[in-house]
């Protein structure tokens, strides 16, 4: 993932002379390629997520698009209001990149854990929020982001990135990467692989599950969504905290639009921070994340438990 | 560059205009803070009058020079210098200002009114975004000049000091920062809060060129601004000594005139001692 992201970047201030980079003391060993080639157009902010933001922002008000790279367990809390007043009060065409999403950081512990990341920057007017389920969709997200009048916050996984079956694209669109009649599962951004697995597990003890891709959170694709609800049972996979959540957001829409569904599950995080120390796949297997979890979760719901 | 005395009597006077409208328009609308207002008269005064190159006519174009109000409560102050050099009528102050439906409010916001490039009102953040815009303009070799007026008990905030090392780090040489040293806050005196002591060594240790004034003299302010300005290496920053308050003997050094508006029974002795 790391790839894409350092490589959609010299080609967007390739094309673009407006295009800055700009990190918190973070991309060793990734962001090296921009620096060499844009001197002019890479800073180092130190360790100071405040200044990184304000910096970015007064770049963007002088007429540059300035990204703003740092940890995604770091930037959007510990700048927040940085973010809310200096980026989306004054609408500044900034965009914030988190590497790190979720759990993704592992065994670093829950320091370095982003799961409030979703509900900080959902909040906060004039912001879209994309989690990448891929590289492919982290390198257009860059595009359009970059592109965009507007501020945009990108956090993707630190982790290689999953084989996705091919698709296309659009920022404001889910992605729909299969049908079934009995159920759908909505994924967020890094859950799309373990939803796929998922849907193959319940194809086997023949359950039909629609799986769509939520790159975009926010705003939500509801044409996608109220589309789901024809299956009338809708299950909503998010990495990050279900308080203020994804599917907080879809139960509403489904429930303002008057569609009915006979079942409605939040397969997300609740509660506390990780314990023991646990690598990336055990974290989400304990939070009931993984394939197998999400399918043993599905299951049981159709079976009435 | 030389500046005469009819340069600083100018300055002097154009202070006093600023405060006769905060007076104004805080008495009428109910609204505003008149202490830090008054505080920064000079300052603003002098820097608008005889150093931002600003066209009055056109305040919003890009090659200006550009000022923040970091020090976003001290709004009344900047609408007032702003109407007062022309960026738009005067007599918009007294009917705008806090007023419903309008966008002069009692914190700016980027882009509501001519000659105000940011939104501010929560402390801590205009310095940054002030180096942002310088950086922005060093990329794209813009040679105009960035200012930041900040106050001392914004800098109780870590961020600032962190745009301080940004802004050394990258020899911003076009931003100069003044700090408004009056050296009260909302809850008391700077000496019974942190105590940021003397602030013009700190800055300096942080890498800035320093120059303390006394900030309500407009000839030392006049001297300060040059000598800012010929500064050939990185940023500068005015520690500019003030009164909170200044200009009305009852509003000054006082914590609750960071908060109160004048009533009737100020108006007269204000009026009177601000001429």
């Amino acid at each position: 993932m790391r790839n894409a992201f350092a490589n959609t970047l010299i080609e967007m201030a390739e094309r673009d002379p407006r295009v800055a980079l700009l990190m918190a003391e973070v991309g060793f060993s990734v962001v090296e390629p921009f620096e060499k080639k844009f001197p002019d157009r890479f800073y180092n902010t130190g360790i100071a997520e405040q200044s990184l933001i304000l910096t970015a922002a007064g770049m963007a008000i002088a007429g540059m698009r300035p990204v703003a790279y740092s940890m995604s367990c770091f930037l959007p809390s510990r700048a927040f209001e940085q973010i809310k007043v200096s980026v989306c009060y004054q609408d500044a065409p900034v965009t914030i990149v988190g590497i790190g999403a979720g759990m993704s950081y592992g065994e670093m512990g829950p320091t370095h854990h982003a799961t409030e990341e979703s509900a900080l920057m959902r909040a906060l007017p004039n912001m879209t929020v994309i989690f990448p389920s891929d590289a492919g969709e982290l390198a257009e997200a860059l595009r359009w982001a970059i592109n965009s009048d507007h501020p945009a916050y990108v956090s993707f996984r630190k982790a290689p990135s999953p084989k996705l079956p091919e698709h296309g694209f659009d920022a404001m669109r889910a992605v729909p990467y299969r049908s079934g009649k009995d159920g759908a599962i909505l994924a967020v951004g890094m859950s799309v692989a373990e939803a796929l697995a998922a849907a193959d597990a319940l194809a086997a003890k023949g359950f039909g599950l629609s799986v769509w891709g939520l790159h975009t959170v926010k705003p939500l694709d509801e044409e996608a969504v109220l589309a789901a609800c024809e299956t009338e049972n809708i299950f909503v996979l998010d990495e990050h905290q279900g308080w203020a959540g994804t599917a907080g957001d879809i139960a509403s829409l489904i429930l303002e639009s008057g569609k009915r569904v006979r079942r409605f599950r939040d397969i997300s995080i609740r509660g506390g921070f990780a314990g023991k120390v646990a690598r990336y796949p055990e974290l989400i297997e304990q939070f009931g994340l993984d394939a197998t979890s999400v399918a043993e979760n599905i299951a049981s719901a159709f079976e009435g438990k | 560059m030389q500046i005469g005395e009819s340069e600083v009597r100018a300055c002097a006077e154009l202070a006093g205009n600023i405060r006769r409208d905060v007076l104004r328009m805080t008495y009428e609308k109910k609204a505003g803070f008149i202490g830090t207002s008054f505080s920064c008269a000079e300052i603003l005064a002098v820097l608008f009058r005889s150093f931002l190159e600003l066209d009055a006519r056109d305040p919003d174009s890009e090659k200006n020079d550009v000022f923040i109000l970091s020090k976003g409560h001290g709004a009344s102050a900047l609408y007032a210098a702003l109407a007062n050099i022309g960026a738009f009528g005067r007599e918009r102050l007294f009917e705008e200002f806090n007023e419903a439906g309008y966008n002069m409010g009692v914190h700016p916001k980027r882009g509501a009114l001519p000659g105000v490039p940011a939104s501010t009102g929560s402390l801590g953040q205009g310095l940054g975004l002030a180096c942002g815009v310088a950086l922005a303009d060093k990329i794209a070799k813009r040679g105009r000049r960035v200012f930041v007026l900040l106050g001392d008990g914004e800098c109780n905030e870590g961020s600032v000091w962190e745009s301080f090392m940004l802004a050394n780090r990258y020899g911003l040489g076009k931003l100069t920062a003044i700090i408004d040293r009056n050296r009260l806050q909302s809850y008391g005196h700077d000496c019974e809060v942190l105590d940021m002591g003397d602030m013009g060594s700190k800055i300096k240790s942080f890498g800035w060129n320093v120059i303390a004034v006394d900030g309500h003299d407009c000839g030392r302010l006049i001297d300060a601004y040059s000598s800012a300005i010929g500064h050939g290496g990185g940023p500068t920053a005015i520690v500019a000594n003030t009164i909170k308050g200044k200009g009305v003997s009852a509003f000054e050094d006082k914590v609750l005139w960071h908060y109160k508006w004048p009533e009737d029974e100020h108006m007269a002795i204000a009026t009177s001692e601000l001429g």
